[in-house]
């Protein structure tokens, strides 16, 4: 069964007086627990597509499934729900707040899902056990190496049970042994159950997930 | 919850830019500072008025003659030495009796001759109106009487003599024709207003009456009430003898005038409002700077935190979770910037209460007031900026540079 489906979805962005077409009627499917990886130089409309299926923006034409639920036409709030509860989002450059502990920064979901706060600091602590900092919680981003901020977001991004773990360039800013632990957190999560995308231009992180979708 | 969060987020931002947080505040800071100082001071000083009035001195009023109107003014009564002693000579309330001529004269002493106003009055003068006597002596009941040509001059009056007081003593000078003997010398009072009494030279009633000149018309009865009474009562009493001097019959009007010295008290609460008002008007200008501050470093606070808006939208803050984020820190900070104006305020207000040996009230009110204003003004100016952080698209925002 599609926990995503993409039917020819296009998205026009107005660029001045002219109309720039960054995705020309893409189609694909993604089935659940499935590590694919979405590949192509920058500028093919990489980050377009990504943006649509992280319910970051919405297409122009076209229809996009979510779990069988048509996101295309809902609101700006209704988009909120559905990056909080079904998107994890992992960033190159980690996106996270400085000035709060890793326990702070991996409860953010869980704060704007409404959860009871003894809820989100038991949730965000097994979270961050999970990526293996269960001893660097009350650190700050700045007293964390690039590998540990890293799994701190990982630990953030599937803190609130998303349906998909959304990858951004996720090795982009760490070394090449950090970044093979990282991959394998994703492959152990993988192995799970968990339904990862992984967006790339590097052939050898795309090579990790099962099935590669090229721009 | 998204409320609880919204407050520690606010405060987090808030402490990370502490000193531009501070100096963003300074406008509301003096702001509520002057409205609390000014409340404060304005209070105390008008407590310290009344206070004085009520209790320190016996109220004083004051008779004078009914101004005639047009041809009516040859015809006015006139109040004259027989009014006092009818008053003098009622006994229902026990006040004291000071009526007063007054008019210029010339003053002749060695080759000096100067003008100088002459204030014929009883002897009890001195004591009605406070001042002192400092060489020599004030006149007597018995010179009154006698209708002794005796003088008491002011302070500055030998200076306009080119002489020393001390050397004035006991000498006789010409006042309008008339020798007079100076038996005392008044302490320097300094100017009242409208008259210096140290510039002015003072004869016994009779003498000023009989000698001088030679009129029994009085300018005005000066009623000193004790405190027992009310000025109210006092002045129906004065009512009650002067008609009956004056043979004035039921449903006529007074010949004369009687004035309460609380009319200038009057004046004077004017004058504290409307320089009370006016400070708060200055503070609310203040103010209104102060949010334009606050709306200006939100706008600032925005664009710097524009990724971390566009971050927290990806984790799933809504519009409203952002909108309230930014409004809080700008009401927070007002709040704040209110809070330290109110301390500040109500400092320089003990300060100068202490110093002035005031009363120092805390003025709940205007504390409360100021800091629920202070708030409106975050409130006010912090949407925009909230707005403007609101409507940023969570993909753009989340890869601004």
């Amino acid at each position: 069964m599609s926990i995503i489906s993409v039917n020819g979805v296009t998205k026009h962005y107005a660029l001045g007086t002219q109309t720039v077409e960054a995705l020309r009627g893409v189609s694909f499917d993604i089935k659940k627990g499935e590590f694919i990886a979405i590949m192509g130089p920058s500028g093919s409309g990489k980050s377009t597509l990504m943006n649509i299926i992280g319910c970051l923006d919405i297409p122009t034409h076209g229809t996009y499934l979510l779990n069988n639920q048509e996101v295309s036409s809902l609101d700006d709030d209704a988009l909120a729900g559905i990056r909080n509860k079904e998107i994890g989002f992992v960033f190159q450059n980690f996106h996270l707040l400085a000035r709060n502990s890793a326990l702070d920064n991996v409860m953010l979901p869980l704060k704007y899902a409404g959860i009871e706060k003894a809820d989100q600091i038991t949730r965000a602590k097994a979270a961050l056990s999970e990526v293996g900092l269960e001893d660097r919680m009350d650190h700050q981003p700045s007293e964390l190496s690039g590998g540990q901020q890293q799994r701190v977001a990982i630990a953030r991004a599937l803190v609130n049970n998303p349906s998909i773990l959304f990858a951004d360039e996720p090795t982009g800013n760490l070394d090449s042994q950090t970044g093979h632990d990282v991959m394998q957190l994703f492959h152990n999560l993988h192995n799970q159950g968990q339904t990862i995308i992984l967006i790339t231009h590097e052939n050898e992180v795309a090579a990790e997930a099962q099935r590669t979708n090229l721009y | 919850m998204i409320l609880q969060e919204s407050i520690s987020t606010a405060i987090d931002a808030i402490r990370a830019n502490l000193m531009r947080s501070l100096l963003t505040t300074i406008a509301i800071v003096i702001g509520t500072a002057s409205v609390i100082a000014m409340v404060g001071i304005g209070s105390s000083a008008q407590r310290a008025i009344d206070d004085s009035i009520t209790n320190l001195s016996a109220r004083t009023l004051s008779v004078y003659p009914s101004r005639g109107r047009g041809a009516q003014k040859v015809n006015a009564t006139p109040l004259v030495i027989k009014d006092a002693d009818a008053l003098i000579k009622d006994k229902e309330i026990a006040w004291r009796i000071s009526p007063e001529i007054r008019g210029s004269k010339s003053l002749k002493y060695g080759n000096e001759s100067i003008s100088i106003s002459v204030i014929g009055a009883r002897e009890n003068y001195l004591d009605i109106q406070g001042y002192e006597v400092v060489q020599g002596r004030f006149f007597s009941e018995r010179d009154d009487l006698a209708r002794k040509r005796v003088a008491i001059i002011g302070s500055s009056v030998s200076t306009e003599l080119k002489t020393s007081s001390k050397a004035l003593l006991g000498k006789d000078i010409d006042l309008g024709g008339v020798t007079f003997e100076i038996i005392g010398v008044m302490k320097s009072e300094g100017s009242s207003g409208w008259s210096n009494p140290d510039e002015q030279i003072y004869i016994p009633l009779f003498t000023a009456s009989d000698r001088v000149f030679g009129r029994q018309r009085v300018d005005s009865i000066r009623v000193e009430v004790p405190n027992t009474y009310s000025p109210e009562e006092a002045m129906i009493s004065i009512e009650r003898v002067l008609r009956r001097e004056h043979d004035i019959g039921p449903g006529e009007e007074n010949n004369f005038r009687i004035n309460d010295w609380s009319q200038f008290t009057d004046l004077q609460k004017q004058a504290t409002a409307i320089f009370s008002a006016l400070i708060i008007g200055i503070a609310g200008i203040s103010l209104l700077v102060g949010g334009i501050g606050v709306m200006n470093i939100m706008l600032v606070s925005v664009t710097e935190r524009t990724r971390e808006i566009g971050l927290r939208k990806a984790l799933g803050a809504t519009h409203q979770a952002i909108l309230l984020q930014f409004i809080i820190e700008a009401v927070a900070l007002c709040i704040i910037g209110g809070v330290a104006g109110v301390i500040l305020g109500s400092l320089l207000y003990f300060v100068i209460a202490m110093w002035q040996d005031w009363v120092f009230t805390i003025p709940f009110s205007a504390i409360l007031g100021s800091v629920t204003f202070s708030a409106c003004v975050g409130l006010f100016f912090g949407i925009w900026p909230a707005r403007k952080a609101a409507q940023l698209e969570p993909a753009v925002a989340l890869r601004y540079e």
